[in-house]
């Protein structure tokens, strides 16, 4: 393929975009939803991911230490955690603090749901917040702490943490599922405005073959369409979900849901703007690909 | 040269097109195929440009077998060929310069040679004033010509041509056969599949008859009927 043929492979395809006119718009609408569903669900995916990781950061078990138990061995108890594997970090949370915690956060106003008890009379034992390294070894771990002497008990959020995370799988798999139908769903329509781009032309492509064009140089414009539209279609639907995503991410911010945080927009942009291209352009090629081999007999 | 040994076509439906056809042709020839419908004149020029392959046998183009080439050796045997058809084929919503231009671009012609070339075959055909127009505005005669200025752009040794004339009428049909005849007379091969009597009989050129798959007759500077037989 020498320059002027490409030029001229480039130039038959605009053509032919603009000449199928309002098939070309109707496909290119339709990849463009469907790659605007498919940036959607990439979009939640990367959010998923994100929070599963703050989640699984954020994984602490808190560790109570017997009541009455000396200064002296609470503070060696934090030298004997630190022995275990799997611990990343210890942080010392004492009993007054609890009780002030539980006073004036917890209980305020609703003092009478706490009874008799007094800063002398303190019900809270003096605890150990722990982060772990690698949650998936939790149990084995407060198996293991629990062992410590004047340990009273461990309270761990596994539960939690193990129902967040199979819900995010889900919701990823459901991605994962909900993507490949919309890529073939695309497929199909590019293919289907291929087809008829060499339906159009059917006379034209007959009188190339006897004039000695080769397969290739007769393809070439037919795959240089589908990619136009693809390619289209990605930065439309790019553009869409850039915006969308943008005012979302501000309206989260305004807000005071805190319970996780969106991926700034700057960190996901770059990726994003990949995966459309790469997923518009692979579209284009295999639709327009198939409609050929199904139509276009050289 | 052209060289056809013992070639036998039959179609995927059965019909023999062709049976043992031996025959070679010159290069710088000039040769029409004649004999009644059906009698197998198209089917010799499809297996010469390979859009159809034989059943049997063997067809030479300068030494080298055309029907043991490969699928994608197709295009650049057809370039070495012009070919001509009785519908003309010609592209509706291209003027005439662009239907011919398209033949050049199609072999991947730069646009320096294009506008140097074009120019010179519409000039040959006597339609370089006609250039800007599209094929709706032209009559038979003069689309034709488009044709042939296409099917000569890119120097092809051999120009085949199936029934050229035969949506024409006879004057206009005799003004295309003149242009044939020149290009002919500047070293290209003719074959040309034709019904026309007259233009056959004043052309006074080889004639080679096809009957139901066979060559019957080869004569040079023949007419379209045997006399022999007339006689
Ligand atoms: N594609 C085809 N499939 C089947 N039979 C064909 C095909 N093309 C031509 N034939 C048959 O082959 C014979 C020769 O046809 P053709 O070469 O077109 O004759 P001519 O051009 O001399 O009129 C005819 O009987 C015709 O019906
Ligand atoms: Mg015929």
């Amino acid at each position: 393929m020498n320059l002027s043929k490409i030029r001229y492979s480039i130039s038959q395809a605009k053509k032919n975009v603009i000449r199928n006119g309002l098939m070309s718009i109707a496909s290119l609408f339709t990849i463009s939803c469907c790659l605007f569903i498919l940036g959607l669900f990439t979009v939640i995916t990367f959010n998923v991911n994100s929070f599963t990781t703050q989640i699984k950061d954020q994984c602490e078990i808190q560790l109570f230490i017997n009541l009455g138990t000396d200064e002296n061995r609470v503070s060696e108890i934090a030298d004997e955690i630190l022995t275990y594997p799997n611990i990343k970090e210890v942080v010392f949370h004492s009993r007054e603090e609890l009780y002030e915690y539980a006073m004036n956060d917890v209980f305020d106003g609703k003092e009478e749901l706490i009874g008799n008890y007094t800063e002398e009379d303190n019900p809270f034992s003096d605890s150990y917040k722990i982060t772990l390294q690698d949650i998936s070894l939790t149990s084995q771990t407060v198996s293991q702490l629990e062992k410590i002497a004047d340990v009273s008990h461990i309270e761990n959020k596994q539960d939690v943490t193990n129902i967040v995370i199979s819900a995010s799988n889900a919701v990823k798999n459901l991605s994962a599922v909900v993507m490949l139908i919309l890529f073939m769903i695309s497929i199909v329509i590019i293919s289907n405005t291929v087809r008829l781009t060499v339906f159009n032309r059917r006379k034209e492509i007959n009188i190339m073959k006897y004039i000695g064009a080769t397969d290739r140089f007769i393809r070439i414009p037919f795959v240089i369409e589908g990619i136009m539209i693809g390619f289209l279609g990605a930065i439309l639907s790019f553009a869409l979900i850039s915006w969308g995503y943008i005012v979302i991410y501000a309206k989260f911010a305004e807000s005071s849901f805190d319970v996780f945080e969106l991926i700034p927009y700057i960190n996901i942009a770059p990726l994003l703007c990949v995966i459309f291209i790469v997923f518009g352009c692979l579209i284009g090629i295999i639709g327009s690909s198939i409609s050929m081999r199904k139509y276009l007999k050289v | 040269m052209i060289e056809l040994i013992n070639v036998t076509k039959e179609y995927d439906n059965g019909t023999l097109a062709l049976e043992n056809v031996n025959l070679q042709i010159e290069n710088g020839e000039f040769v029409f195929l004649v004999g009644s419908s059906g009698a197998g004149k198209t089917t010799i020029t499809k297996l010469l440009m390979r859009e159809e392959n034989v059943t049997s046998g063997e067809i030479f183009l300068n030494g080298e077998d055309i029907t043991k080439i490969t699928e994608k050796e197709i295009p650049y045997l057809r370039r070495k060929m012009g070919v001509v058809f009785q519908d003309f084929r010609l592209l509706n919503d291209r003027t005439v310069y662009e239907n011919v231009e398209f033949a050049m671009r199609v072999v991947g012609a730069s646009k320096r040679e294009i506008r140097r070339r074009v120019p010179v075959v519409l000039n040959m055909v006597g339609l370089n004033y006609k250039a800007k127009m599209l094929p709706s505005e032209l009559s038979g005669g003069e689309q034709q010509r488009v044709a042939l200025a296409r099917a000569l752009v890119n120097n092809p040794s051999i120009l085949i041509a199936d029934e050229p004339t035969g949506n024409l009428n006879p004057k206009t049909a005799m003004e295309i056969m003149e242009i044939f005849e020149n290009i002919n007379q500047m070293g290209t091969t003719v074959i040309m599949a034709t019904h026309a009597k007259d233009i056959v009989d004043i052309m006074h050129k080889r004639v080679i008859e096809v009957c139901d798959g066979h060559i019957v007759r080869d004569e040079i500077g023949g007419e379209y009927h045997d006399e022999s037989i007339e006689n």
